[in-house]
């Protein structure tokens, strides 16, 4: 037998179409999110307030991925944006190509901002780049604070943090800062937001950012 | 849970591989995994085996090298293993460092025949 020696990484059949999907947007001047968390931890939640702030000023299109049901878009939808559903069926995870296939009958350059609510899953999705500008983490107040310790793939994975729901903390024992500090051991350049979707507490930090990114990946946006 | 993808492109991988040297059956296929790539090294192995089972590929067989996530100080220097609860430098405790393995998914060496 003789040895051949290789060193050539393995580019799956995902990253292939992630990086297409990238290109895309990035000609498009599209701006992507990708929400990660739990089951539960307040993505849809988050969505609604965020396309509730701003729909006026931005064109917005929402994909949301749930193994079953169209809850998520229609509750989305019921704002006055876009939104589709992407049931999986049995994939604990969004790929590449799904997010392709809802965006084929769509050009890019309509939208300034893509919002992707990805399957309730701390583990897949931090693998399965979707060709979005950034990751969000989502961890609730109440869901345990060490949860980025249990999952720091996903924290590498995610460039912003949102700890969710901070209107709980009176009714349970979990405290935010201890969400931020466990999450920044692991990846401490990660931009980290504390907000309550209930109070509207922290939402305008969010938003003011989001417009600020937005405004850096498409300096003139198109208004609806 | 891409374990089957990985595995499909290796497969492929190898198979252009076998070609290129004019050889007929490849043996041990050295392969690096990164801790942070969260593939996991038996489920890579079962489909590995799955998919070319009845192929020319059956004599082969995966050789999986675990790869610990390393980074290195952009402060200090220093290039260290880090904890998976704690990425911070070792040595000085800073948060700015760049990771230099841990994510890679690499097919490092082919035995051909
Ligand atoms: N008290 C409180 N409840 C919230 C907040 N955000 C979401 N929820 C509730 O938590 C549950 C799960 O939220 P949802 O947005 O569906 O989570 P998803 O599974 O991550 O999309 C729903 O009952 C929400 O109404 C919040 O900031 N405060
Ligand atoms: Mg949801
Ligand atoms: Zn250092």
């Amino acid at each position: 037998m003789k040895k051949v020696d290789l060193r050539q990484k393995v580019l799956s059949e995902n990253e292939k179409i992630a990086i297409a999907n990238r290109e895309r947007f990035a000609e498009a001047g599209t701006f992507v999110l990708n929400l990660v968390s739990s089951p539960g931890s307040g993505k849809t939640r988050l969505i609604e307030e965020t396309v509730k702030a701003l729909k006026d000023d931005y064109r917005i299109f929402v994909v949301t991925g749930d193994l079953m049901t169209e809850n998520d878009a229609e509750r989305i939808g019921r704002h006055g944006v876009e939104a589709v559903q992407i049931s999986t069926g049995e994939a604990c995870h969004l790929d590449a190509r799904m997010v392709d296939e809802k965006l084929l009958k769509r050009k890019a350059s309509a939208y300034d901002l893509i919002v992707i609510e990805n399957v309730g899953n701390l583990v897949c999705p931090a693998s399965f780049d979707l060709g979005e500008d950034l990751k969000v983490l989502l961890v609730a107040v109440g869901e345990g604070d060490d949860k980025p310790v249990k999952y720091p793939p996903m924290v590498r994975a995610s460039e912003v943090l949102v700890i969710t729901k901070t209107d709980l903390m009176p009714y349970t024992d979990s405290d935010p800062d201890v969400i931020e500090e466990n999450a920044l051991r692991i990846k401490p350049d990660m931009t980290v937001f504390k907000t309550s979707s209930k109070t509207g507490e922290g939402l305008e930090q969010w938003i003011d950012w989001l417009r600020s990114q937005l405004t850096a990946k498409k300096p003139k946006p198109h208004k609806p | 849970m891409h374990e089957l993808g990985v595995a499909t492109q290796i497969v492929n991988l190898v198979t252009r591989v076998v070609e290129e040297h004019s050889a007929t059956k490849a043996g041990e296929i050295t392969v690096e995994i990164g801790v942070l790539s969260c593939l996991d090294s038996a489920s890579l192995e079962f489909c590995f085996d799955a998919i070319t089972k009845g192929t020319g590929l059956e004599s082969a067989r995966l050789k999986i090298e675990k790869i610990d996530p390393r980074a290195k100080c952009r402060s200090c220097g220093t290039e260290y293993t880090v904890r998976m609860d704690d990425f911070r430098c070792k040595a000085c405790g800073s948060g700015d460092f760049d990771m230099i393995a841990g994510r890679e998914i690499c097919v490092k060496e082919v035995e051909v025949e």
